[in-house]
């Protein structure tokens, strides 16, 4: 048997005994994450309420259109975005909405067979907002036409940039790349606190290091012994978010009939994780192998798990870079604005191309560093 | 078949500008005990590490079974069994997973490990708590399980750095007799430790280490003449001083050599 997979199923046998690893990377994914999924609608609702507050962007083509919308205008309750605008505006974060009439729109009217258009996107929170918003003004406005019999009032017609196969996974598409962020870091936390600093103040180390392998088959054998715990559990996260948001609260979350989560879905989304997780584990690795003790590691890893935790929470408010290749360069942020597109099925292949490639890097570049602090005495001696 | 097992030649080891080891040169033969005493911070275990191949020497030689230690490092990993200072064993593993995964590193055969284990578990009456997890079991069991894992996979060479710390009277005395008992198998061992009792029942030469340095190197008899001195203890706080931390003039003039010798040449067992 190589080396290095002796280390590795003897970390995991012991990680399998230890009940601070059980609790944080296998149970606390089924306990938690349901609980999580039933607590994600009330954080919608409160940015919601937020964005109501908000003077909504209205970008109007037609002079027309700035006569039914007026009084919102006037109100505060919009705001007009003066200039040319296009679709790519609303995903841009330029313009929340987009009211749009015909050039014929006049004649239209008076044939009584005028429409306006809003152009909006269902998966951006403030473009829904502002939809909803801007329907209400008009629907005040177009009450006028009742009162002239002789005209039928214009027809609303709504245009929804985000497919309906994109609306179907948003909640999941904002929900799963945070938890799977929280437990890139947590899942291995245990496994990497007790396979290097755990070592150390154990006085296992030294035992270790006098045997034959080399320091880097150790060291492999370590790495993956965290990597694997760290996977086990983001397995179970997606497990347990899935069957939460199909059977446990499928309606309040709004996630409707059309969730889609197929095989190929699956083997790109564990990609992405593996991903991110062997970062997160040669990072988790490196600093507790700079630690003299379990309790300084642990006290290392809790800015590592907020470097990673964030983004997760943010990527969904920074959707737009989601489109802009150079997001797929930047390191934990790649990995999940690539799970986030994934799962609104909008990921192109250079993206995910692209994240591979510098995620690969960065955790070849983890790993490398731990290595490095594996190699030094006065790492491995600190005391 | 040569006759040193460890050799080491004007070895030093400096930690940033603090000097650990300086200069040192011994020699163990196969079959001989080699006590290193010293006080604490005198360079015992910086040069047991050195010869684990754990620390890299700043300058010298050390060589194990004719292995050096830096360019063949693996090799004299190979034929040595270390005993380190604080001998923690995973609590989480029994005694019997702990040999089978050392005995594993050492690229042990499964069916010649599956018998070593068996035997140094009977050997060091080990076989009542083979299967219980480390954590639960008492110090002197605990030192035992951890010579057992130095022993795994039988070597030539032992480097033991004090195998009785922490120990009651009787489960010292059992890891002496095992001590004693690898001398007769003819292993060389290395033996660090700070008990004047200890060494003077187990070791065949003494190396006495102050600030790096070796100051005195025989058997207890050489010492002994040497100095006009009856007992170790005080052959050895002569040798140092009364303050360890800061080398008296007595001590300057054992740093060269003094009255004592420092001899290199192998003693025999008595």
């Amino acid at each position: 048997m190589r080396p290095f997979w002796v280390i590795f199923l003897k970390e995991v046998r012991e990680a399998s005994r230890d009940r601070r690893t059980l609790l944080t990377s296998f149970l606390l994914p089924i306990l938690l994450v349901p609980l999580l999924v039933l607590g994600f609608p009330a954080l919608a609702r409160r940015q919601e309420k937020a964005l109501w507050e908000k003077p909504a962007k209205v970008a109007i083509v037609g002079e027309e259109a700035r006569e039914l919308i007026a009084e919102g205008l006037r109100m505060g309750i919009l705001e007009e975005v003066p200039g040319r605008v296009s679709e790519v505006d609303i995903q841009r974060g330029r313009v929340d909405v987009i009211l749009a009439v015909p050039p014929d729109y006049r004649e239209r009217l008076h044939a009584g067979k005028a429409a306006v258009t809003v152009i909006f996107d269902g998966l951006e929170p403030r473009s829904a907002v502002a939809k909803e918003k801007l329907l209400r003004i008009l629907t005040t406005s177009l009450l006028r036409y009742a009162r002239a019999p002789v005209v039928s009032p214009p027809a609303i017609q709504e245009r929804n940039l985000a497919v309906e196969r994109q609306t179907g996974n948003v909640v999941l598409a904002n929900l799963l790349p945070f938890l799977v962020a929280v437990w890139a870091v947590l899942g291995g936390m245990h496994s990497a606190v007790d396979v290097a600093a755990g070592e150390k103040e154990r006085g296992t180390l030294e035992s270790l290091l006098v045997t034959p392998p080399s320091r880097l088959q150790l060291l492999l054998g370590k790495f993956l012994a965290v990597l694997a715990t760290t996977i086990v559990a983001i397995l179970l996260v997606l497990g347990s978010t899935l069957v939460a948001l199909r059977w446990i609260a499928p309606s309040p979350v709004g996630v409707p009939s059309g969730l889609r989560f197929g095989v190929g879905t699956f083997g790109v989304l564990l990609w992405i994780a593996f991903l991110l997780s062997s970062l997160t584990s040669g990072l988790a690795l490196t600093l507790s192998l700079l630690s003299r003790s379990i309790r300084e590691a642990q006290q290392y890893l809790i800015p590592l798990y907020l470097v990673v935790a964030l983004p997760g929470m943010a990527v969904q408010f920074l959707s737009r870079w989601q489109r802009e290749p150079w997001a797929y360069l930047l390191p934990v942020f790649n990995t999940l604005f690539a799970a986030r597109a994934l799962l609104l099925q909008v990921l192109q292949g250079e993206h995910l191309l692209l994240m591979t490639l510098t995620s690969a890097l960065y955790a070849a570049g983890a790993f490398t560093l731990a290595w490095y602090a594996f190699s030094r005495e006065d790492v491995v001696f600190r005391a | 078949m040569m006759h040193e097992a460890i050799t080491v030649e004007g070895l030093s080891k400096w930690f940033g500008r603090f000097p650990a080891v300086r200069n040192l040169s011994f020699t163990c033969a196969r079959g001989e005990v080699l006590g290193l005493l010293g006080p604490n911070g005198a360079g015992k275990t910086t040069t047991l590490r050195i010869l684990a191949t754990v620390l890299r020497p700043t300058s010298g030689v050390a060589r194990v079974l004719g292995y050096d230690v830096v360019r063949q490092a693996r090799e004299v990993r190979r034929s040595i069994g270390v005993l380190t200072e604080h001998s923690g064993l995973y609590g989480r593993l029994t005694p019997r997973e702990l040999l089978w995964y050392f005995g594993r590193l050492y690229g042990l055969p499964e069916e010649v490990l599956a018998k070593r284990v068996a035997f140094l578990l009977e050997t060091l009456d080990l076989g009542e708590v083979a299967d219980k997890p480390a954590e639960g079991l008492s110090r002197g069991t605990r030192q035992k399980v951890a010579l057992a894992r130095a022993l795994v996979h039988n070597p030539p060479v032992l480097l033991l750095d004090e195998p009785t710390f922490g120990l009651d009277v009787f489960a010292a005395r059992q890891v002496r007799e095992f001590i004693r008992q690898f001398r007769e198998e003819g292993r060389a061992i290395l033996l660090s430790t700070h008990l004047m009792e200890e060494a003077e029942r187990l070791c065949d030469r003494v190396a006495i280490l102050n600030h790096g340095r070796l100051i005195a190197l025989g058997t207890l008899e050489e010492l002994r003449r040497a100095s006009g001195l009856g007992r170790l203890e005080e052959i050895f706080l002569r040798a140092v001083g009364d303050d360890p931390a800061e080398p008296s003039s007595q001590n300057r003039e054992m740093d060269t050599c003094g009255d004592l010798p420092t001899g290199n040449a192998p003693g025999r067992k008595g």
